[in-house]
């Protein structure tokens, strides 16, 4: 090596070289750690600080932000049953936003949402949320901090300076139709309503005598709706049905008796109506008594003798006797928080629609009178909608910082109970040759759903679901009649019934039993067409074909 | 109008029957028919007529009344009513006249099947005699079965070709005496059976069966004056291929030998 300054010179011993290079190394590491772990907010000692105030000498930061929630007593009392459940919150509840603190523990880290349920500002149970600023170190002298910054949602910023503690009621979103009739479930399932956002902050100087300053600490409160719903629908029976149709083999004539109870959720009516028709479609008679749940109520009477007449009516009151035997068949009571609610019909009115059922079962049974010439009889006993159906929802606070979505919601239904039996006679064409089929027998069963879901915990899973099946089987027999020389030679059992699917849920749209597919599996003979001497044949013949009675129905 | 008819109405339970009219094998009631009526003109005589119901017979045609075999008797039932019926009624309903009723529980328990129960009726039909009451009584030889087959063969050819005429004349007495029975007319009765048969023989899908003489089960009938040619399965051995709805239609024979020949008298 060449010096050209200093001339030549000797270069160091290898060992020295070495032990140069390591320090050099050490030293930049440790220049590295420095800068790296250096504090981003050191102590200041000369300039402005971040609020603009010139330093002093005083340091100027926080500890932590206390959130400390509160109800009234009222609202303890308003609570669903009067029982809080084990895994549910207690009250008062202190949460700590601390910086470094956990996700899902107190103390909360910064900028963790709180959860908390409350009601709207005409309700006198109150949620109410205490603010309060933990110093580390004496704030600010001139009172300019701690700043507290409080912003609803939606409405613009309250910014307190110099206050440490603030206490404030906290409430859930408002809604259009608060303390108005509820339109539509929507109305009473708050699940969709969504929540009220506070935004808070706490903010000084962040100046401390060495290490990490804090500065500021943020939380979000959200307000989650606090009523507690409650449904409960008992039904004896929706609808009830019985009826026989018989026409004479001879003369053709065709006789007709029904009679149909519906319940009507409205006003707790019932109607009941009774008729005879005669092949000529001459009304013979008819009645129909309207009655309120007290009994009371008048009867209508007609008697009518062509086709079209009017024929003679008359009112008679019924207080007490007949129609005293006409029962209630039908109640269901929605509650808030405990208290029922009057604006209940909106909501029941879905149920109703449940009626179309009955009219699409009794067309299956009643279109085999449209094959039959050779003479039928239908007898049609059926009762829709019985049971219960109760459910109870409404948020909840968690043990934690979170409020979930719970409910309950026991199911216990008879959709429908049916009770047919039926004669009838069909005619049909084999290679030319006129065959006479009889086929008689009952269908009965009924279609029940049993179902229990709830969310008792954050958890579990949002949504509830539980499937179910139900058939209700035919024991028909057909039999050939002989003509002259042919016959039909059956299978003693023909394939009939109905058949459901659905399944009861809790989902966004609120607590319901869907019936998916009401299927009538129709009528199909199979056997033997003879014609003596001449030939047999296999048979294979639709009476019925299968049909779909409903499809996609939700109740409520 | 249509005279009045002799129907058998059959109810089973828990087991299978074959019922015979004069010895003659009229149908077959099995336990997933549970019921059958069937119409009897056509075989009843002048004098006694036995009804008879084979429970549970042998496990094929010819031996439907001596394969012995012991099973369990319990809810095994069959119940006969034999009736007069005029058109369009049922034995049981409003204007039939019983003629018979009788049936046949078994004990309970392992029981020797088949089991008989037969009952006699003094009748004078206004129809009749049957060319079969006057046939030879044959004997199952092998002449005989050689004979048959000749017959089954040549019906099924018939039918084969499409033949309405050459299908008619094989069974033609009987076509003619079961019109006279159910007092039909004969030429009416010809005529829809021609269009019945043309309608099969113009579906694409016809065919005969080919004749498996592995089914052939022959047996002697009517006191041995009609030989049935039937099946192991107790259907006919002539019969089609399944159409296109998988249906098939069976062509039923039974002979017996008049003025020296085989002819198809049932």
């Amino acid at each position: 090596m060449t010096d050209t300054v200093r001339g030549t010179s000797n270069a160091p011993p290898a060992q020295q070289r070495a032990a140069a290079v390591a320090t050099q190394t050490r030293v930049q590491a440790a220049q590295r750690d420095a800068q790296t772990n250096l504090s981003p907010a050191p102590t200041q000692s000369t300039g402005t600080l971040p609020c603009g105030l010139p330093i002093t000498v005083q340091p100027c930061d926080l500890k932590n932000l206390q959130v400390k929630e509160r109800k009234t007593a009222r609202y303890e009392r308003a609570r669903t049953g009067g029982e809080s459940e084990a895994d549910e919150r207690v009250l008062p509840a202190d949460f700590e936003i601390r910086t470094g603190g956990g996700r899902d523990a107190n103390p909360y880290d910064n900028n963790t949402v709180i959860e908390v349920t409350g009601g709207i500002a005409a309700d006198s149970a109150k949620t109410s949320i205490e603010l309060v600023i933990g110093e580390d170190y004496q704030f600010c002298a001139r009172s300019q901090h701690p700043h507290l910054i409080v912003r609803p949602e939606g409405a613009p910023a309250q910014v307190m300076r110099g206050v440490k503690r603030h206490t404030m009621f906290v409430y859930r979103r408002p809604r259009v139709t608060d303390g108005a009739d509820a339109r539509n479930f929507l109305d009473v399932w708050p699940a969709r309503w969504g929540f009220q956002a506070y935004f808070v902050s706490a903010e000084v100087c962040g100046a401390r005598r060495g290490g990490p300053a804090v500065r500021s600490q943020h939380t979000t409160i959200r307000v989650y709706p606090n009523e507690q719903w409650e449904l409960e629908i008992n039904a004896p029976s929706l609808l009830s049905l019985s009826g026989r149709r018989t026409t004479d083999r001879r003369t053709g004539e065709v006789v007709r008796s029904s009679e149909v109870q519906v319940n009507l959720p409205r006003s707790n009516m019932t109607d009941t109506h009774t008729r005879t028709t005669n092949a000529s479609g001459v009304r013979q008679e008819q009645s129909r008594a309207y009655t309120d749940n007290r009994g009371a109520g008048f009867a209508l009477d007609r008697q009518a003798s062509g086709p079209g007449a009017l024929g003679d009516q008359s009112y008679r009151n019924i207080d007490g006797s007949p129609a005293g035997e006409l029962r209630t068949r039908f109640t269901a009571e929605l509650k808030r928080n405990g208290v029922a609610v009057a604006s209940l019909q909106n909501i029941v009115a879905a149920i109703n629609a449940f009626k179309d059922l009955e009219g699409a079962v009794r067309s299956a049974f009643e279109a085999l009178s449209a094959l039959s010439r050779v003479g039928w009889t239908l007898d049609f006993g059926a009762e829709f909608f019985t049971g219960t159906f109760k459910a109870t929802w409404g948020f909840k606070e968690w043990t934690d910082r979170r409020v979930f979505f719970s409910y309950t919601l026991a199911v216990h239904i008879v959709l429908f109970k049916l009770r047919v039996s039926l004669a009838f006679g069909i005619d049909m064409t084999v290679r030319g040759y006129g065959f006479v089929a009889n086929i008689e027998g009952k269908v009965e069963g009924m279609l029940s759903v049993g179902a229990q879901l709830e969310r008792k915990k954050p958890q579990d899973p949002e949504w509830g679901l539980a499937r179910y099946k139900g058939d209700v089987p035919a024991t028909l027999t057909a039999r050939g009649m002989a003509i002259e020389e042919r016959v039909l030679s059956l299978r003693g059992s023909v394939e009939t019934g109905l058949e459901a699917e659905g399944k009861v849920v809790v989902d966004q749209q609120g607590p319901a039993v869907l019936l998916d597919k009401l299927e009538f599996k129709g009528v199909l003979l199979k056997g033997r067409a003879i014609v003596i001497s001449y030939f047999d044949v296999d048979v294979e013949y639709r009476a019925v074909h299968k049909r779909e009675l409903v499809t996609n129905k939700r109740i409520p | 109008m249509s005279r009045s008819s002799v129907l058998v109405d059959v109810s089973v339970e828990g087991c299978d029957v074959e019922v015979y009219v004069n010895d003659v094998p009229l149908f077959r009631v099995t336990t997933a028919h549970e019921s059958g009526v069937f119409p009897a003109n056509h075989l009843i005589v002048r004098g006694d007529n036995v009804f008879e119901v084979l429970v549970n017979p042998g496990s094929h045609p010819s031996v439907a009344r001596t394969e012995k075999r012991s099973l369990p008797g319990e809810g095994v039932s069959v119940r006969v009513h034999v009736a007069l019926c005029p058109p369009g009624t049922s034995p049981g309903d409003a204007g039939t006249t019983t003629l018979l009723r009788f049936g046949d529980v078994a004990p309970d328990g392992p029981t020797e099947f088949p089991r008989a129960a037969r009952a006699a009726l003094a009748m004078e039909p206004e129809y009749g005699p049957w060319a079969w009451e006057r046939a030879d009584v044959l004997t199952l030889d092998g002449a005989l079965l050689q004979e048959a087959t000749k017959y089954v063969q040549s019906l099924h050819a018939s039918l084969a070709r499409k033949s309405f005429p050459a299908f008619f004349a094989h069974n033609e007495v009987a076509h003619v005496e079961v019109a006279s029975a159910f007092d039909v007319s004969a030429a009416e009765r010809r005529a829809s059976g021609e269009a019945a048969l043309n309608e099969t023989f113009a579906d694409p899908a016809f065919g005969m069966a080919p004749l498996v003489a592995e089914q052939f089960d022959y047996r002697l009938v009517a006191n041995g004056r009609l030989i049935d040619c039937v099946a192991k399965d107790w259907d006919a051995l002539v019969r089609t291929l399944p159409d296109g709805e998988g249906h098939v239609m069976r062509f039923p024979i039974m002979l017996g030998r008049v003025d020296g020949s085989l002819r198809g008298l049932r």
